[in-house]
């Protein structure tokens, strides 16, 4: 589904590269971990699968599409098979819980109809029923993370990217949204994770890519966070 | 996609635009107001120099018409010859002959007492005859005499010189007065709603960024923004307009009931009006657009 070809990300010319000469093959309905110290360049991996930057180097193929030499329309379609879940959640503040799932369907253009259907089912599944009318400020962390969820999954994306997406909230309410990635997995999504949690990873026994200095270290079936990177 | 599916999608976008449009400008009221105001207020005074160039215009072409060159003939002049090569002449809008018994009567009248002249008529008459021609705008009117002084049978022309001379000069100045400081005005106008729309902007920055990473398009972004510049721009000049409408009926009608002189005459043909008010129109709901346009490009790469 995603294969990364020998690609190389430098933000700044003479600079270190984020990412160097990564080789991936990432099939459909895979469980990925991405683990590593901070600044390995699991965040840029997680940007470079989005589109959201563009490889230095090599080519990145998405459905056996080159992602590299997408043009906008292209692209647009591309990140709309994305769901993307992020460490600071990135809700709008001034919209309520329903308004803030339902943009990802508006941008879109999805029918109204169609927004009062899905919207609900997303925020029934991430056990947020009932919240619809309420502002991320008035939920908890991991509610709101659960909101940023539910934008993520409401377009049944092919894909979802979350970078720590558990790096603010407890450990409890961790393994609930661990949870909550491992019912989205089972209903046939890929999901790739970028995390710190290593008694997430060592536990769940998912395949885990370690990075460090923009390199694949390791990349184990079943495997844990290597507590030496 | 067929094209059904694409036009419910158009139409579902459309909608999302105007309410988000809407949902901005309620936001930010205060904002959107004194935006509106400034463009109001900078289009009134645009507006108002514009009525002003054409009325002045209007003014100086009643004083133009009425130049005349005063062509004063020989007793030998062949009349019929000469008037021929006067009505041949480019750039005459009219002429009239005056022989020398109604230039008295003329000149009587002038006095304000023909009584005064009584002793002069018949033969005594010391007036020559003479055409009082009219030129198509005062530029002409020194070539024009020129070229009549050349003519067999003409004894001396007269005009306005100075008067003629005047007028073209300032005429040129309060055109080029008109277009400087309106364009300086349209520039200022554009400023401000770029800045209103950037501020908006700025508040909706976030959210810019995450639809961006929902896959949101350029367009999508855009068209509220957009739309929140001309609904703006365009509330800003129908202030403006009304503002200008009312103020110039006043000064209409007063100068129809009380002008002292012939030549101030306000400008009241519809179409030139109607011309003046839809510029305005359009000029304020592009300025809007412009701005807008203008101030969120540099947000949109994400």
């Amino acid at each position: 589904m995603i294969n990364m070809v020998s690609v190389s990300k430098v933000y700044k010319p003479g600079s270190a590269p984020a990412v160097s000469d990564v080789n991936l093959h990432i099939d459909q309905g895979e469980f990925i971990f991405l683990v590593g110290p901070s600044g390995a360049g699991k965040t840029t991996l997680i940007k470079l699968i989005s589109r959201e930057e563009m490889p230095t180097a090599g080519r990145i193929f998405f459905l056996d599409n080159d992602t590299t030499i997408y043009k906008e329309p292209e692209l647009l379609r591309h990140r709309r098979r994305m769901g993307l879940v992020f460490q600071d959640f990135r809700l709008l503040k001034s919209k309520t819980v329903y308004e803030n799932v339902a943009l990802a369907l508006e941008v879109t253009g999805r029918p109204p109809r169609e927004i009062k259907e899905r919207v609900p089912a997303a925020l029934a599944r991430v056990g947020l029923a009932g919240k619809e009318g309420s502002f991320p400020n008035e939920l908890s962390g991991g509610e709101q993370q659960r909101v940023g969820i539910a934008r993520a999954i409401v377009r049944e994306p092919l894909v979802i990217l979350a970078d720590e997406p558990t790096g603010n909230v407890d450990r409890e309410t961790a393994w609930g949204l661990m949870d909550l990635f491992e019912t989205i997995n089972q209903g046939g999504a890929t999901v790739i994770i970028a995390t710190h949690a290593w008694d997430l990873v060592d536990c769940l026994k998912k395949r885990v890519i370690t990075l460090e200095k923009g390199q694949v270290i390791g990349d184990e079936q079943q495997g844990s966070y290597n507590h030496a990177h | 996609m067929n094209s059904k599916g694409v036009i419910t999608m158009l139409i579902n976008y459309l909608n999302y635009c105007f309410r988000q449009a809407v949902i901005s400008v309620s936001r930010n009221r205060w904002l959107a107001l004194v935006s509106a105001g400034m463009i109001a207020v900078s289009l009134s005074i645009l507006g108002g120099f514009l009525l002003m160039a054409v009325n002045t215009n209007q003014v100086m072409q009643n004083i133009q018409s009425n130049l005349e060159v005063a062509v004063f003939l020989d007793d030998a002049a062949d009349i019929p010859v000469l008037e021929k090569k006067i009505e041949q002449l480019d750039g005459i809008s009219s002429y009239r002959f005056v022989d020398k018994h109604h230039g008295l009567q003329e000149f009587g009248r002038s006095l304000g007492d023909e009584a005064l002249l009584e002793e002069l008529t018949g033969e005594r008459n010391p007036l020559p005859d003479l055409f009082r021609v009219r030129g198509v705008e005062a530029g002409l009117i020194p070539a024009l005499a020129d070229q009549i002084e050349q003519f067999p049978g003409v004894e001396s022309v007269d005009y306005g010189r100075e008067l003629a001379q005047s007028i073209t000069r300032i005429s040129g100045w309060l055109n080029s007065f008109s277009i400087g400081i309106s364009i300086l005005l349209a520039v200022g106008a554009i400023f401000l709603v770029g800045t209103a729309i950037r501020l908006s902007v700025a508040i909706r920055q976030e959210e810019i960024g995450i639809m961006k990473h929902l896959g949101a398009s350029n367009w999508f972004i855009r068209l509220p923004f957009l739309l929140e510049g001309l609904a703006i721009g365009c509330t800003g000049t129908l202030v403006a307009l009304a503002t200008l409408g009312l103020g110039y009926y006043q000064f209409a009608v007063f100068l129809l009931q009380k002008s002292p002189v012939f030549f101030l005459q306000p400008v009241t043909a519809p179409a030139k009006l109607v011309l003046i008010f839809l510029s305005l129109l359009l000029l304020g709901i592009m300025m809007g657009g412009l701005g807008s346009i203008f101030s969120i490009r540099r947000f949109l790469k994400v």
